[in-house]
């Protein structure tokens, strides 16, 4: 078909304000801030319901076109919103951003796609309710795209298994089939439907939820999602604990998860510490070479009722956990008082200035990250650094983020590396350095479980079975392949 | 029908000639039918008990191959474990009992197929550690809870449901490839079951189970939680006369009763919000007599005097387990004030005493096959989840369907026998209502269908998600339709990865 046949054929299903098929936009989707670049998309299209998303799949499976769906606004930066195969349409669902239903009561929230953390956070407060964060995600990311892909959180204590904080959701399969997954599956319609859809096994043998989860949209397009809430604690208290060795500081987390004393719980360096919360330029240098090496965040709660005597018991515990490990949580690090207020705010809440976070230091950012357990992960700090020193990497340029994930079973470990996205030779080395470290990594045990981009190659080459039997589920949900095509093992 | 002598040849060259057996007094033991059962299970062809992950692998291509079913099986307490047509052999996985692994430091546990409760639970205490034990006793099979059946606990309320703990998991399928899912997949290790990609620990456990029906799971890793009690269960006394406490100053169970469902119902989710306790369940009144009671003469005699019906009709179980004494007193405190909200009162110290002088109840379950033995039949129904307030949404439209089954005299006269379980802190919730009914009477072959039937039928006329669709083709054919047409999607998975339906094919 040709490209002007199909802006046609969708501007009648979709009707034209909803499709763009402006060259210069196009352009703009075939690259993404990972450096990954592919076809310029033929067309963008902004579906508004579940409806116009089943016409659009079935409109694809009829005359074979790539649908590759995203929901957070820019920057992209995973390559998986780049498209793998010529003529493909974006599937942009920012415009389906409804906040379905927020339930203070079982504490969970049903949005649509578009519904992103900047919208969110501020509608579930005003109901008592808090929903677990990434770290200071970008006020214009999609929610559910989030919890889709299993995007480590600030509370691992609310964590169960990875697939946690998603409930339920609704999905229109490659075969332009609509599901609902968990207790949203029935009996009966949607409407008819009392149940309050958050039990998110099943329906019978098979968890449909966990098939989607990790897909890059490759199985199917999520229409709606159910999300766990968390009561939003009257009072918290947030400590640093500032350390040199990682290794020291990480050994008394697994004993502050293990008792669920804490509830936010992360380290990270001086370089990461530092963008988070710097408010120019100038303050950034300034705290990068003021904060300790290695920062220990930790925040205890008190939650409806004797929240005070709440907090004097963790406290306690907190000081002892640490203190047996000759550390101590501070609430202000020394010499820089007034960072716990405004830590506090960049725990609480997505990123709403521009630049994001990440990309104000040097104007680019490209994270590798990967899963491993706790006690491994210095470990992998420690591999790292020897290929950021080799690569002349510059330390300033290196921020180091761990997040421990599951009740502390986990750890999501990130390298964020800082970058003149203008600077060519910088892009090349750190092209170099980010695919030399990842073969290591991963050579040493390290599970990238979110394959984006060359990671794929990495973790499916030495799993052939594993990749057999993704195919088949493909074969199942998308027959004509017109999900997303050329990602994780569908190439 | 007999195995023929090639094929019983070809497997006993896999396991060896001592761990299959065709002959007729050993499969007569295989195809005894279940006491509330009406069906009469076929006869397998052959039992086989191997060894290793790789015989496993060996024995599936052989049925592949020669177009014979098998069913993995552990304790054979469900009618899942039991052939629903010729040609079947029995994978009989106990000899598979080792705990391959406790990784204290990451917290994780790798086991085999026949590790016992009884086995890993007490074992795990030794190292400071624990797991939600599936209600089942604790010689149920760990790796069939978490990953082949349902595994609904007593402890959920603070932890979750067991296929939450799943780390890592090996997997023979249908076909006989040997999967590794999650970490385990790229060699990192045993510590995540999810991905890379799309997570085809999907494909093995939903709401329920494969039940065998998906090939045979032979190793998983289990996520552990920290054990707060001492490395040994303190027990006195023997079974069946026994009590177990646990240390008073940090362990406490109270039980207060309600006027009705819905202050029950306010007071779960008042202490859900609290994150306070680690057990908080509405239990079931009938079997909880069942379970304080050493006969069924003691039974009838606790049963009939009326007390469990006065006093656990609407019971809120709480059991709290904390790090210090100053901690168990606020959570006490707090869980006064709530209960005094809600309108609960304390149950009689007599029968908050069986609970305090047996805190197994929440550890292991030690006496739950006492349910079991009043020698009639049992069975559950509902076993649906959801939020906390849908479950009890569920269970308030119980009398309409169950009460006529009462009034008939065909089960017993027990309305309030059903528990809710709620879940990570009240996120969810499980409903089970149990039923018992008297093998003597002239249609008690169909009774437990009958409940089943009616309760099924009044979830989908309120629109409840009281239970999920049943494993059984006929149902599943029929009510697919009403549950987001997921047979249709059950239906094509099985036959992808199972394209000669061996394993243990639906009923």
């Amino acid at each position: 078909m040709r490209a002007t046949d199909r802006v046609v054929s969708l501007s009648t299903l979709l009707g034209s304000d909803r499709c763009n098929a402006d060259p210069d936009t196009l352009q703009g989707y075939a690259t993404d801030s990972s450096g990954t670049t592919g076809p310029t998309p033929s067309l963008l299209v902004r579906p508004r319901h579940r409806n116009e998303v089943i016409d659009l799949v079935r409109y694809a499976n009829a005359h074979g076109t790539s649908l590759v769906p995203l929901s957070s606004g820019p920057p992209h930066c995973h390559g998986d919103t780049v498209p793998g195969a010529t003529n493909a349409v974006i599937v942009d669902c920012r415009d389906m951003n409804r906040i379905l239903r927020i339930d203070p009561l079982n504490r969970s929230v049903m949005i649509e796609p578009g519904v992103h953390y900047g919208e969110l956070v501020p509608a579930l407060a005003a109901e008592g309710l808090r929903c677990t964060l990434p770290l200071a995600p970008r006020g214009n990311k999609s929610v559910l795209t989030s919890c889709l892909e299993r995007e480590a959180r600030l509370i691992p204590k609310y964590q169960y298994d990875a697939v946690d904080p998603l409930l339920t959701l609704e999905v229109v399969y490659g075969t332009g089939d609509d599901f609902r997954t968990g207790s949203a599956c029935g009996p009966g319609t949607l409407d008819e439907l009392r149940a309050d859809k958050v039990n998110p096994w099943g329906p019978g043998p098979i968890d449909f939820f966990r098939l989607v989860s990790g897909a890059q949209g490759t199985l199917g397009l999520v229409t709606w999602a159910n999300i766990k809430t968390e009561v939003l604690p009257p009072e918290r208290e947030l400590y640093l604990t500032p350390g040199d060795d990682l290794a020291r500081l990480i050994a008394p987390v697994d004993q502050l998860l293990r008792r669920r004393v804490v509830d936010e719980c992360l380290i990270v360096n001086a370089v990461t510490l530092a963008a988070l919360l710097a408010r120019d330029g100038h303050e950034l240098e300034a705290l990068r070479t003021a904060l300790p090496r290695w920062t220990l965040i930790t925040g205890i709660s008190g939650l409806e009722r004797r929240p005070r005597e709440r907090l004097a018991i963790l406290g306690r515990y907190l000081r002892e956990i640490l203190g047996a490990a000759d550390l101590e949580p501070l609430a202000e690090l020394p010499g820089m008082p007034a960072l716990n207020e405004r830590l506090g705010q960049r725990l609480d809440n997505p990123c709403g200035t521009e630049p994001y976070w990440k990309f104000a230091p040097r104007g680019g950012c490209r994270d590798l990250f990967f899963l491993t357990t706790l006690h491994r992960a210095p470990q992998f700090v420690a591999r790292f650094d020897e290929f950021a020193a080799r690569a002349a990497w510059p330390v300033a340029d290196l921020g180091v983020y761990l997040q421990p994930v599951i009740q502390g079973r986990g750890c999501h470990v990130e390298f964020q590396l800082l970058h003149d996205p203008h600077d060519a030779a910088s892009g090349a080395r750190l092209h170099d350095l980010f695919l030399d470290a990842s073969h290591a990594l991963h050579r040493d045990g390290a599970f990238f479980s979110r394959p984006y981009g060359p990671w794929a190659e990495l973790v499916y080459r030495d799993d052939p079975a594993g990749v057999a039997a993704l195919r088949k589920v493909k074969e199942i949900f998308d027959p004509r392949r017109v999900l997303n095509p050329g990602k994780l093992c569908f190439r | 029908m007999a195995l023929a002598p090639e094929i019983y040849r070809e497997f006993e060259a896999i396991v060896g000639p001592a761990y299959i057996s065709d002959r007729e007094y050993i499969l007569a033991a295989l195809r005894q039918p279940q006491p509330h059962s009406p069906f009469k299970p076929v006869s397998p062809v052959a039992v086989l008990l191997p060894e290793t992950t790789e015989q496993v692998q060996a024995i599936v291509r052989v049925c592949n191959r020669h177009g014979l079913r098998y069913i993995a099986t552990v304790s054979s307490l469900i009618s899942f474990a039991y052939p629903n047509g010729p040609n079947t052999i029995i994978l009989h996985l106990k000899r598979m009992n080792r705990i391959v692994e406790i990784n204290e430091r990451d917290r994780y546990a790798v086991i085999e197929s026949g590790v016992r409760h009884g086995q890993l639970r007490t074992e795990l205490m030794r190292y400071g550690l624990s797991y939600p034990v599936a209600s089942v006793g604790p010689g149920g099979s760990v790796l069939a809870n978490f990953a082949c059946s349902s595994g609904d606990n007593h402890v959920e309320y603070g932890t979750s449901r067991s296929n939450r703990y799943l780390a890592g998991i090996e997997w023979v399928t249908p076909t006989g490839e040997i999967l590794r899912l999650g970490s385990l997949a790229t060699h990192a290790g045993w510590f995540n079951a999810d991905g890379p990609g799309p997570s085809l620990r999907g494909l093995i456990k939903g709401f329920a189970g494969q039940w065998g029906g998906l090939g045979v799971v032979t190793r998983i890793a289990i996520g552990l939680d920290a054990w707060k009690g001492p490395p040994e269960m303190p027990t006195e006394g023997r079974s069946p006369r026994y009590r177990m406490r646990l240390p008073a100053d940090c362990h406490k169970v109270l039980i207060f009763k309600f006027p009705t469902l819905d202050q029950v119902h306010d007071a779960m989710q008042a202490i859900g919000r609290t994150e306070i306790g680690f057990s908080v369940m509405k239990y079931f009144n009938a079997s909880a007599a069942l379970l304080a009671t050493e006969s069924a003469n003691e039974f009838w005699e606790l049963w009939n005097s009326g007390l469990f019906q006065r006093e656990l009709a609407r019971p809120l179980f709480v059991y709290l387990s904390t790090w210090s004494a100053e901690e168990l007193a606020y959570e006490e405190r707090v869980l006064h004030d709530i209960i005094a909200e809600t309108g609960g009162e304390p149950v009689a110290d007599e029968v908050l005493d069986i609970y305090r002088e047996n805190m197994d109840f929440f550890v292991l379950v030690g006496f739950l096959q006492r349910v079991l033995r009043l020698g009639g039949a049992w069975a559950p129904t509902k076993l649906g989840g959801d939020s906390v307030s849908h479950m009890f949404e569920v269970a308030k439209a119980i009398p309409e369907f169950f009460d006529g089954f009462i009034a008939r005299g065909q089960v017993l006269d027990a309305p309030d026998n059903f528990m809710i379980t709620p879940a990570e802190y009240g996120h969810q919730a499980h409903i089970e209502l149990l039923y018992l009914w008297d093998r003597n009477q002239p249609d008690w072959a169909e009774v437990g269908l009958q409940v089943m039937r009616a309760s099924l039928e009044n979830d989908l006329e309120h629109h409840h998600h009281g239970s999920s669709p049943p494993r059984a083709k006929a149902m599943l054919e029929r009510l697919g339709p009403r549950y987001s047409n997921c047979h249709v999607w059950i239906e094509r998975l099985k036959a992808a990865f199972d394209p000669n339906d061996v394993s243990n094919p639906m009923p």
